[in-house]
């Protein structure tokens, strides 16, 4: 891919991803962005997958302004793709071992937060701020499931649709190209 | 689709369950009955620290948010809050009679503590005041000032 369509494509999915995040922010911890997150993951390289999160995360904190929890984002998010990158070829698109993924994720969101905080703060800042956000990681865990349950496979096709188009022929995401030479990904 | 659907009913009910353990956790951990509540409000100031009220409350409240109410609704103070009871974080003091936050980033703001309540202790920090259960002979101090020290 061209590096100037490479840039407009990783901005485009980081501006996405924000905006899904921002129209859901009203649900406090029911969120698109681990989905999205997990579909950049199974199309992009994993260099742009992972610049796509650290985007996301600079649009964050440019928006809500920076603090303590941008740091968090700058490798928790990272980690998720990461993560996602690592469990491409075991789980293909099957949806229930991505919910399952996308689920534990979401419920150890906090746990993962906690460490940080356990770091700058104290081990009882941490321990405090965790328990404190149990309830919350729950409601994350669970929306996390459903909506990768629900949703990962027709956002993969209509995501699979559109980078067809974006690449154009000889594309990762080529027809005409073997499963082996794009990843996997039909 | 149908097996989806009792996939994400099984997960709705586990979530239930689940959410329902740490509320009931939450609540075990409530004082009811009467308590004495001891709050001192402090102002900081360059001359000094100045106490502004220092007063033991009989209460049934189980939070210190609703002792605050309470005090209110007597009129012995004048608390102006901000946020809502069922914030993440629950509502945070802005000001208390004339001592207000003017400037959010550079303070002075009201913050608070407790060297006897046990959350507090355990945790090294006090919740917010809506999170906060209170217990029998509980010492709160609350201080208007510019510095976290």
């Amino acid at each position: 891919m061209k590096p100037v369509k490479r840039i407009v494509l990783i901005s485009a999915l980081a501006a996405t991803i924000f905006a899904a995040q921002v129209g859901l922010a009203f649900i406090p911890n029911v969120e698109l962005v681990t989905l999205l997150f997990l579909l950049v993951a199974l199309h992009l390289e994993p260099v742009d997958a992972l610049l796509v999160s650290v985007v996301f995360a600079v649009l964050e904190a440019l928006v809500w302004g920076l603090g303590d929890w941008v740091i968090g984002y700058l490798w928790i998010w990272p980690l998720w793709m990461s993560i996602s990158v690592l469990f491409k070829k075991i789980n293909g698109v099957n949806p229930d071992r991505w919910a399952l993924l996308g689920g534990l994720f979401g419920l150890g969101f906090g746990f993962l937060f906690s460490l940080q905080h356990a770091v700058l703060y104290g081990v009882s800042m941490g321990i405090a701020y965790w328990i404190r956000g149990i309830s919350f990681d729950i409601v994350h865990g669970i929306s996390n499931y459903i909506l990768i349950l629900v949703c990962l496979v027709p956002m993969h096709r209509a995501f699979t649709t559109l980078m067809r188009r974006w690449e154009g022929k000889n594309g990762r995401h080529d027809e005409n190209r073997g499963p082996r030479d794009n990843g996997g990904i039909r | 689709m149908k097996k989806s659907l009792v996939k994400v009913l099984i997960v709705l009910g586990i979530g239930a369950v689940l959410l329902g353990a740490v509320a009931w956790y939450n609540q075990s951990k409530l004082q009811a009955g009467s308590k004495a509540i001891r709050i001192v409000m402090i102002v900081d100031e360059e001359a000094g620290d100045v106490t502004i009220l220092d007063k033991t409350i009989r209460t049934d409240a189980l939070t210190l948010g609703e002792l605050l109410d309470e005090m209110e609704a007597k009129k012995w103070v004048d608390f102006e809050l901000s946020g809502e009871k069922t914030d993440a974080f629950g509502r945070f003091i802005v000001g208390v009679d004339d001592y207000v936050t003017e400037d959010s980033a550079a303070g002075p703001w009201w913050l608070y503590d407790s060297e006897t309540n046990p959350d507090c202790v355990s945790a090294s920090y006090c919740s917010g005041i809506d999170q906060a259960p209170i217990y029998d002979k509980d010492l709160f101090t609350f201080t208007f000032t510019s510095s976290f020290e």
